[in-house]
């Protein structure tokens, strides 16, 4: 079931703020994450595409395992949706994926590696002052404080995470500026062929790509894929994400703002504003957007940062009398749309039911092609331990179907 | 209408041991006052022994966390501590 499903029924229930209520029993319940028992050896050559968290938690477990594999990554970062400024402020600010949507103890489960000597901080990101823009009216919310909680990296980000405890282990795998452009899986090995001329040979592919690629017909298929699994694709819907972080010399705003009705605005969850310098050791007044879909589109259609900028701050003006534009400092603008190789935000709805379409598209193909992907996660779809639960299955099976 | 202090724990961060998911929290206390009104129903004690229900609402104040609703509602026995003369 879909976040958005499940929020929707959990209004057709009357369980209460369907938005607050979903991540509150999401945040309850501890999600054990269990990497697969791979005892099983395996020969042969494994390459990953895309070097976003499915990419590197599958690698991460590859390497465990002393299997021979590489990742080919078509940006010249690796990180996919998680990325990090910082530079910007006094604390480093997630660019992409931001909040542990479940028990933090995910972390563990994630690196699975009991002799390691490490801890990490995490706030309770539980905002105290909450407020909604609805028909001009700025009204307090405070209550959500008692119904809704979740967590948040307080020293590093998510791409810290990745970056200090599971790249050293497969740094040296990784090539980036690699973009895929045929993949050819008729013979008995699989062969990429590579924007930049490059011919790959590999026994079996793991595709982490996000989906709007898959969508885009970026990568073409020798011979196509077939029909249900593309049909399966096409019934992802991903819209526009941005991410627009904005210092200012006083603080005006609360803990979380959203806009329209409470109700509706918390149950779509396409846009909201925070004080990213929630629970960090932090001097600095910090104001974050986050937006997607049509939410998103409003700014990312706009043809420079400049104008975007513009936009919102005469957006703040409006709900708070003028302060932003008064009290403005410097801001950073981070558009996943505008990213050739990720193009949007995350998956959000799907077409038919998200089981069908998650297990159409996570099938093998031919045995040597899998998939993995925030999108494929059906419990914890459009997150990133949910990214990583897809690529841990992914791999299990590429391991027990050789 | 009347009134309440209250002292209010909250988890604000945690430490987890990434080796075994073992978390450490750090709590932070908040004293609030909270005006309130109730409204109640109860049983008059006909010897010594009766009961109420009572609903509140109230605004909680304090701390640096705006003002926020408050709901309680209780129930409770009321003793008669001296017979009628």
């Amino acid at each position: 079931m879909t976040r958005k499903a499940f929020i929707e029924k959990t209004i057709k229930a009357g369980i209460g703020l369907p938005f607050f209520s979903s991540l509150l029993l999401e945040s309850c319940n501890r999600y054990d994450l269990e990497l697969p028992d791979l005892s099983e050896a395996f020969e042969g050559k494994f390459i990953i595409v895309g070097a976003g968290a499915a990419g590197l938690a599958a690698g991460h477990l590859l390497q465990r395992h002393n299997v021979d594999f590489e990742i080919i990554e078509a940006a010249p970062v690796w990180g996919g949706r998680m990325k990090k400024t910082t530079d910007f402020a006094d604390f480093p600010i997630d660019l992409g994926a931001e909040w542990i949507h479940t028990h933090p103890a995910i972390l563990s489960d994630i690196l699975s590696s009991p002799d390691i000597d490490a801890d990490i901080d995490f706030i309770v990101y539980n905002p105290q002052t909450t407020q909604t823009w609805n028909n001009g009216r700025l009204r307090d919310h405070n209550y959500i404080s008692k119904l809704y909680s979740e967590w948040k990296f307080k020293e590093t980000t998510w791409f810290g995470f990745f970056e200090t405890y599971i790249l050293p282990g497969i740094e040296d795998r990784i090539t980036l500026n690699t973009p895929v452009a045929e993949v050819d899986y008729s013979l008995g090995k699989v062969q990429l062929k590579t924007e930049n001329g490059q011919v790959l040979e590999a026994d079996k592919v793991l595709l982490t790509v996000p989906i709007k690629i898959l969508q885009s017909a970026h990568i073409a298929f020798v011979p196509p894929l077939p029909a249900t699994k593309t049909d399966a694709i096409r019934q992802v819907s991903v819209g526009d994400g941005i991410k627009i972080f904005v210092e200012f010399q006083d603080r005006f705003y609360p803990d979380m703002l959203s806009f329209g009705p409470i109700l509706k605005a918390f149950r779509e969850e396409e846009k909201f504003v925070y004080d990213a310098a929630f629970g960090k050791d932090s001097s600095r007044h910090i104001l974050g957007l986050f937006a997607i879909n049509e939410k998103a589109t409003a700014y990312t259609q706009l043809s420079t940062d400049a104008a975007i900028i513009e936009q919102f701050l005469a957006e703040l003006d409006e709900i708070f009398d003028g302060q932003a534009s008064a009290s403005y400092v410097q801001h950073i603008i981070q558009n996943w749309s505008a990213e050739p190789y990720i193009q949007g935000a995350y998956s959000y709805d799907f077409e038919d039911r998200q089981w069908r379409v998650v297990e159409a598209i996570q099938e093998p193909v031919a045995d040597r092609l899998f998939f993995a992907g925030e999108a494929l996660s059906i419990d914890h779809q459009a997150t990133v331990h949910g990214a990583c639960a897809s690529a841990f299955d992914a791999v299990a099976r590429m391991l027990k179907e050789g | 209408m009347g009134s309440s202090l209250a002292y209010i724990l909250r988890k604000q961060e945690g430490t987890l041991n990434l080796a075994n998911g073992d978390i450490e929290y750090q709590t932070e206390g908040t004293l609030f006052i909270i005006p309130r009104i109730s409204l109640g129903m109860g049983v008059a004690p006909r010897k010594r022994l009766g009961g109420y229900l009572q609903v509140s609402y109230g605004q909680q104040m304090g701390g640096d966390v705006g003002r926020q609703a408050f709901f309680s509602a209780a129930a409770g026995l009321a003793l008669r501590m001296h017979s009628k003369p």
